[in-house]
């Protein structure tokens, strides 16, 4: 069998990873001690090529125009929206882990694979409306970042954030399949879209079978982007996790589920309005216990990372208030949101790794005073925070703005107003870092600890923290070209939500 | 005969939990494993049988049970605290979900009419249809299983071995 152009063109931004992350495995068998500082170079530039290479490849089919296919996988603009974000976070990943796994010791090529193969699972989950396929690319991308939380094993506690991470997600995996299975029982076929014009003919769009299963359906996708109640998980993993893969799980899995979720519910199960419907009065629920319990817990965090969990518990909430409003316009939002969170997320737990700070020390005494040390991060610092709380001139605002704008113009206003206060109360606990890194001066014993270890030198971490600043002053000062040159075109020409 | 391979399979998996002796417990799984064979076969479809049977029952259990025997902890170590509030809770929450399957599944019109339009025998699954079902229909779930076989692998090799 041989394999059309167009069919090679949707594979590719797949398997370059895919080739970039055999390719470090073999590299990382070597043990010779002189070689390992080369191997590793080797190894993370290896990486950064194969993501680039598939991030390059991804523009290219963007500006071409063309979506192509490959069976079940439909390389559409959705999907090369989604294959940029990931490739974009992937980098910055790999950037930050280089500086990080240097601090905790832990330099191994495997980790690597394991994040380059997690994400082509992201790419094949955000681009299939085939249940068989969405559910493979769902394993693929998980079962990778269970092996990854856990990876520092010199740290006795990242065994357990892995452990509970991934029994709950196996326990989400198994009830995602069952909905689908449902579903397929129901309509006798494995394509999404197919399934719900099949069941609206045959007049089953609200068998209580069907309920069941798009029930389940939802719930593996609110445990990926950890919407409450099924967030439990995100603290301790977060926790355990190295800070980059941190802040890849908190970005890219909550990306990619959101935009699944946009394919699958409102993209493919529009026919089955009455079932639409129904989820809709569920997800407007959650979200609203999401955002209330995300933002009040992260108030009383010590620790730097789980406020950071508990915030990203709560921007799963406004994501999903998105969802509720259910208007093109306001998925448009969610989009650039995602993108305006990819940056703001990625730098905060960067700014962890910039600082030099590992294993326990991530709360906020360790932070205190470190801003005037390192005014260029604190200033990046600054940008994240204010836009993670939705301060006007940066890119978190317009993001959260074009949600709520969307909610008051479908009659939604208490849950608007809800949302403006939830991000009220959660500018407490960013500006609180804040406190900590400029105002607060650093204990007696920290300065005798810090003259006493070498200076913290994390360049590659640096700049990737550089470049997320930027993208979030440019999402605050360039967003309507942004809305319309990407996410827009990425939901009309890929999904066809808006005529 | 559908009641009949349920049951094994179903008894098999409590068997499975409740059972104390380790090494009991996998062979209550290998019942529950031959249970789902059974089940194969009556869906017309024997080559899924097969491959349960010879893959479970004959190679992964024989690996579980040589890993208990190796181990040589036969008995489970005890919990340290009993929770006898949780265990009815969640003893009540099962039959709730239980009663409220059974309630779904007998309320549910489209499978009364799967009953009535599924009743004539489906035509059996052979080796060759197998073969280009997963290679004409579902290429790329097939590769991308071998991808999630590998990543799980590295994985597990990743959080285990001694010498990284």
């Amino acid at each position: 069998m041989s394999l059309t152009p167009s069919q090679w063109a949707a594979l590719l931004p797949l398997l370059i990873p895919v080739f970039g992350a055999c390719v470090i495995v073999i590299m990382s068998l070597d043990t010779d001690q002189a070689t390992t500082k080369w191997i590793r170079g080797a190894m993370y530039g290896t990486a950064l090529l194969a993501v680039a290479g598939s991030f390059w490849y991804l523009t290219d089919l963007w500006k071409a125009g063309s979506q192509p296919a490959f069976f079940q996988l439909h390389m559409d603009r959705l999907a090369q929206f989604t294959g940029i974000f990931v490739m974009v976070a992937a980098a910055l990943t790999v950037l930050q882990s280089w500086d990080h796994f240097h601090q905790e010791g832990w330099v191994k090529g495997e980790t690597l694979a394991l994040l380059l193969f997690s994400a082509v699972g992201m790419m094949l989950f955000a681009s299939t409306t085939h249940f068989v396929t969405l559910f493979l690319g769902l394993e693929l991308f998980s079962i990778p970042l269970y092996a990854l939380v856990g990876t520092v094993r010199a740290r006795s506690e990242s065994a357990e954030g892995g452990m509970k991470y991934f029994l709950t997600g196996a326990v989400a995996s198994s009830c995602f399949l069952m909905g689908g299975v449902l579903i397929y029982g129901l309509s006798g076929t494995f394509d999404l879209a197919a399934a719900a014009s099949i069941l609206t003919v045959k007049g089953l769009a609200l068998d209580p079978l069907v309920l069941v299963g798009a029930a389940l359906m939802l719930l593996g996708f609110l445990f990926k982007v950890s919407a409450v109640p099924f967030h439990q998980w995100t603290p301790d993993a977060y926790e355990a996790a190295p800070h980059p893969i941190a802040g890849f799980m908190s970005v890219a899995t909550k990306g990619v589920a959101f935009i699944a979720l946009l394919r699958v519910f409102p993209g493919s199960f529009a026919p089955l309005g009455a079932l639409g419907m129904k989820m809709q009065a569920v997800v407007a629920i959650l979200a609203v216990a999401t955002l209330v319990l995300g933002n009040l817990t992260a108030l009383v965090q010590s620790n730097v990372k789980r406020m950071l969990a508990y915030s990203s518990i709560s921007h799963a909430g406004y994501l999903l208030l998105g969802f509720v409003a259910g208007t093109p316009a306001a998925y448009t939002g969610v989009l650039f949101y995602l993108v305006i969170y990819l940056a703001m997320n990625m730098g905060a737990f960067g700014l962890l790794t910039a600082f030099g700070l590992v294993g326990e020390h991530t709360t906020f005494e360790d932070l205190r005073g470190l801003g005037w040390k390192r005014p260029a991060m604190g200033f990046a610092a600054a940008v994240f925070m204010l836009s993670l709380a939705g301060i006007p001139p940066l890119g978190g605002f317009y993001g959260k703005y074009m949600i709520f704008r969307e909610l008051v113009g479908t009659g939604h206003v208490g849950l608007a107003i809800l949302g403006v206060l939830a991000s009220l109360v959660s500018a407490y606990y960013y500006l609180r870092l804040l406190v900590a890194l400029f105002l607060q001066a650093p204990s007696a014993e920290a300065e005798r600890l810090a003259s006493d270890r070498p200076a913290v030198h994390a360049p590659l971490a640096g700049a990737a923290v550089l470049v997320c600043a930027v993208i979030v002053l440019a999402g605050g000062f360039l967003q309507y070209a942004l809305v319309d040159g990407f996410a827009k075109r990425a939901l009309v020409e890929g999904l066809g939500l808006l005529r | 005969m559908f009641i009949t391979f349920a049951l094994i399979t179903l008894l098999g998996a409590l068997g499975m939990l409740l059972q104390k002796n380790v090494v009991v417990a996998g062979l209550c799984m290998v019942a529950a494993f031959f249970g789902v064979a059974g089940l194969f076969v009556l869906l017309a479809n024997p080559v899924a049988a097969a491959l349960q049977i010879i893959v479970y029952t004959g190679a992964i259990m024989v690996l579980v049970l040589f890993v208990i025997m190796m181990l040589n902890s036969h008995e489970e170590e005890k919990a340290q605290v009993s929770h006898p509030v949780q265990r009815w809770l969640s003893v009540t929450l099962i039959a709730a979900l239980a009663f409220g399957a059974v309630k779904l599944v007998l309320g549910s019109k489209g499978l009364t009419a799967l009953a009535v339009t599924g009743a004539e025998m489906p035509q059996a699954m052979t080796l060759q249809k197998i073969g280009t079902t997963l290679f004409a229909d579902h290429l790329l779930g097939f590769e991308v299983a071998g991808l999630v076989l590998l990543a799980a692998m590295i994985g597990a090799v990743a959080l285990t071995k001694r010498n990284l």
